[in-house]
């Protein structure tokens, strides 16, 4: 086959499954294609077609894929992770056997939906139909430019498939598909498209070496799953529905665009941890009290400006003797940074684990939305052996001073007994809020955690703002619907 | 750890959280189990252990227990139980800066109200923790376990407010009120001396309630040996560590210096009075100018340069080495007064000079060691 043709052959196919229906005069070709119930099938005949044809000239001929699903990051709310990794597992399980039909082709698109729609929906029997109509509409847009976008360069007819129709069509219209059993007798009577079809991929097939058709095929049924996977996580994630919002012009009046304002960090830990001292160490003499901030009582809010943060709301909490209270954990649940802070000297770290774990049962719990990162602060590092030296600068990283050394093992052994990775931990020392020590450090780790806390504090509002939005519509839905019930009752 | 049989003996039931010093004590009364003391913020001893003391024919049996809240998952009930079985002298280990000690507490109620009769004491260690920076400890040790240690008056507000804290803490328990025993167990290292702060306190204090333990106890004690570790080694780095001219070459060796509160630490130790004349007495018949000529000989043989400008280490080594030999000397002086004898004025100039030299060796090993790490 020449370089030409090979270039040419698939979207000549395409194009002709496309045009056949549309030649057939007035839409009655589509018409039929409706009646029949066999637009999905017509699309997903396509829509393999191309895959195949696209992908012969590019893929080496040995077995398997090398796609991978898109890992999620560390705060990802626990629905999303659960997500991706049943996705990993369908990409890393996926074979040739997938593509075989357009029957198995479908099977997979729905096992894929019904992983990422359970993942959310955990025990709900219809998972995979937890979306509205104009969703599914705005999913068909997303998933046709994101399948655009990710493989225009392997598979430049993609642009112009929408795999999301096909998965509109058989989902979200599934309710209604009993009217249509009505037509199914007829449906196997007389399909002129769906043999011409069926000889052209035959055709296709034959003209390839099996070797290559079973690489290909795995490899467009791996891409496959990604693309719906990503596709499916915005839909049941709700982010879908949210960009959906931004959208729509006449949504009512909202408090102003949260994910700008400043960013709220709880600064929290055991009495005497050094948590006040901290701050002042943060603000310096600059510190001012939020008055207007509303908070649970016992918190006390601090405004601070700093470089790359920008405007940062501190809150000071009071010291945990025990597992948290529900004061603490209101805070903590609308906190975009959590920092623990812990005396570097101490070994007792049962009331520690208590409250992460309590914070962290509350992630879990609502398992919908991001968590919020927690950052480590270990201070009273001077009171660490040798005790009566204290001259910075010490290295907390390759030190070889003792009590370089004993900063290193102290970091260490903390961020074990309490589950914080190194990267988010760091040794400070504030006896002296004028010459605080390594709190650039601390920066440094708040800098790498900005966006992780913005994206939580974003989605963990717009989840409130839905639920808010949720009344409001129904409200607004209301005088229209009894104005009509008025009017036919007249 | 050995010999239980002798169900007659005493136990001492150590009770505190993790890393509150409860090994240290044992170590300090025992001398054993030192190599089982944390290094502060790791928790070290997992389950509960017994220390017979002496092993052979024990006296007094150290019941230490596992750190309370040393981690979320660890349910004390069944070792304390355990503990509260055995145990005849409850001694509760808190460090001073921590008064949250909503567990500690229940437990010690709950052991009071089964038995009223049990003399309790609350150890208050980890004092350096709440000293200003440059704050050594107050010597003579002042606290008598009384009230009147809150009107020390070199205290900080900070630290007389926890002391008034805990003594508020255990005010309304069952029976007889606990004692207060203030201490600070350092390594010798650490550049804060003495390294036993407050160790001839809690020995009064096991004195008084139990007699017996403590003459089983105290009569297996070496003082020269635990001065050594506990006084003059500690004394003699924290001058290496204090970054100035060792008195002998400007303006003498007063009697308010590092190297006379050492020899102060030292006289206690033999059971004399803390008393300046004892300093002035020991220095007088040593002879400063001995003290002086012999430090510059120690110094020219290490071969660094005097003046101008001495280097840094000249003078660690220097302070360390004047020091050590003192402290030496010092324990000559002070067992030859304890036992009514009057010292010698050969002897005395000899222990110095010969401890100079050892002194030397002390301090290579210790820098050897060190550089070796570094190199490592």
């Amino acid at each position: 086959m020449s370089r030409l043709s090979r270039h040419w052959l698939p979207e000549t196919l395409t194009a002709l499954l496309w045009i056949l229906p549309l030649m057939i005069p007035y839409g009655a070709g589509l018409w039929w294609l409706y009646e029949q119930d066999y637009m999905i099938h017509w699309l997903i005949l396509i829509l393999f077609i191309s895959l195949v044809m696209a992908l012969v000239g590019r893929i080496a001929s040995s077995g398997g894929h090398d796609i991978q699903g898109i890992p999620p990051d560390e705060n990802a709310a626990d629905a999303e992770k659960r997500a991706r990794e049943t996705l990993q597992n369908l990409i890393d399980s996926v074979t040739a056997d997938d593509l075989d039909s357009a029957k198995d082709l479908e099977r997979l698109l729905r096992r894929v939906l019904s992983a990422v729609a359970g993942a959310w929906n955990p025990g709900s029997t219809h998972a995979e139909l937890r979306f509205t109509l104009p969703e599914a509409l705005a999913l068909s847009e997303h998933l046709s430019s994101r399948l655009g976008t990710a493989i225009r360069e392997d598979l430049p007819i993609l642009q112009h498939v929408q795999i999301a129709h096909a998965i509109q069509i058989n989902r979200g219209l599934k309710p209604a598909q009993g009217i249509w059993k009505i037509y199914r007798v007829g449906r196997f009577l007389f399909n002129p498209v769906g043999s011409v079809v069926a000889e052209l991929r035959r055709g296709v097939l034959q003209s390839l070496t099996p070797l290559a058709v079973e690489s290909i095929k795995t490899k467009a049924a791996a891409l496959l799953v990604r693309e719906t996977g990503e596709s499916a996580i915005l839909l049941y994630s709700g982010r879908l529905r949210r960009e959906m919002k931004q959208l729509t012009p006449e949504i009512p009046v909202l408090p102003p665009e949260p994910a700008t304002g400043p960013l709220t960090l709880l600064i929290t830990g055991k009495p005497n941890a050094g948590k006040s001292s901290f701050i002042n160490a943060l603000s310096g003499t600059s510190r001012i009290l939020v008055s207007p901030l509303p908070c649970e009582a016992g918190f006390t809010p601090y405004a601070l400006e700093e470089e790359t943060a920008g405007e940062l709301i501190l809150i000071d909490s009071p010291g945990l003797e025990g597992p948290p209270g529900n004061e603490w954990m209101r805070e903590a649940a609308r906190a975009d940074l959590v920092i623990w802070v812990a005396a570097a000297h101490r070994a007792d770290r049962a009331v520690d684990q208590q409250v992460l774990q309590a914070l962290r049962a509350h992630y879990a719990k609502a398992f919908r939305s991001r968590r919020a990162p927690i950052l480590l602060v270990l201070t009273h590092c001077d009171r660490l052996d040798p005790v009566s030296e204290w001259s910075p600068s010490y290295d907390t990283v390759k030190g070889t001073r003792p009590k370089e050394q004993n900063i290193q093992a102290a970091l260490g052994t903390a961020c074990q007994a309490l589950g914080i990775v190194t990267e988010r931990a760091t040794p400070v020392m504030v006896r002296d809020p004028e010459k605080g020590w390594n709190l650039e450090t601390f920066w440094t780790a708040v800098h790498a955690n900005l966006s992780s806390a913005r994206q939580a504090r974003l989605e963990r509002l717009m989840l409130r703002r839905s639920r808010m939005e949720g009344v409001s519509d129904a409200v607004r839905t209301l005088p229209g619907l009894i104005k009509r019930l008025k009017k036919n009752g007249r | 750890m050995s010999n239980c049989n002798a169900s007659d003996v005493p136990v001492i039931w150590l009770l505190g959280k993790a890393q509150a010093g409860k090994t240290s004590i044992v170590a300090e009364l025992t001398g054993e189990a030192r190599e089982n003391i944390g290094n502060g913020f790791q928790r070290a001893t997992t389950g509960s252990r017994v220390y017979a003391f002496p092993q052979d024919q024990p006296v007094v049996r150290f019941l230490d227990t596992r750190g309370l809240e040393d981690e979320a998952a660890y349910d004390s009930k069944t070792d304390l139980n355990d503990a509260a079985a055995q145990a005849h002298l409850l001694l509760a280990v808190i460090r001073l800066e921590d008064s949250a000690l909503g567990h500690v507490l229940d437990v010690v109620r709950s052991v009071k109200k089964r038995h009223p009769d049990w003399p309790v004491l609350v150890a208050l260690t980890r004092l350096h923790d709440v000293y200003e920076p440059g704050q050594s400890h107050l010597l003579p040790y002042p606290f008598d376990g009384t009230k009147s240690d809150l009107t020390v008056p070199e205290l900080s507000d900070d630290f007389r407010r926890l002391l008034a804290a805990h003594r508020k803490l255990f005010h309304d328990l069952p029976g007889s009120p606990p004692e207060f025993v203030l201490l600070d167990f350092t390594q010798p290292g650490s550049g804060i001396a003495p390294s036993d702060y407050g160790a001839a306190f809690l020995w009064n204090t096991l004195a008084r309630k139990l007699p017996s333990v403590y003459e089983g106890l105290h009569i297996s004690r070496d003082p020269a040996e635990s001065t050594r570790r506990r006084v003059i080694l500690p004394w003699a780095f924290a001058a290496a560590g204090a970054d100035a001219l060792p008195l002998p070459f400007i303006g003498g060796l007063t009697s308010t210096g590092l190297q006379a509160r050492m020899v102060y630490g030292v006289a206690d130790r033999f059971g004399l009075t803390w008393d300046r004349t004892i300093w002035k007495k020991f220095i007088h018949l040593l002879g400063s100018a001995f003290v002086a000529r012999y430090g510059v000989k120690f110094m020219l043989r290490q071969g660094l340069k005097v003046l101008p400008g001495i280097g840094a280490a000249a003078v660690a080594v220097l302070s360390f080495g004047v020091t050590y030999a003192l402290g030496e000397a010092a324990i000559y002086f002070c067992r030859e007064l304890a036992e009514g004898r009057e010292p010698d004025r050969d002897v005395l100039r000899q222990t110095y000079t010969e401890n100079l030299e050892r002194a030397r060796t002390i301090w290579q090993q210790r820098t050897a060691g060190k550089e070796k790490t570094e190199a490592s």
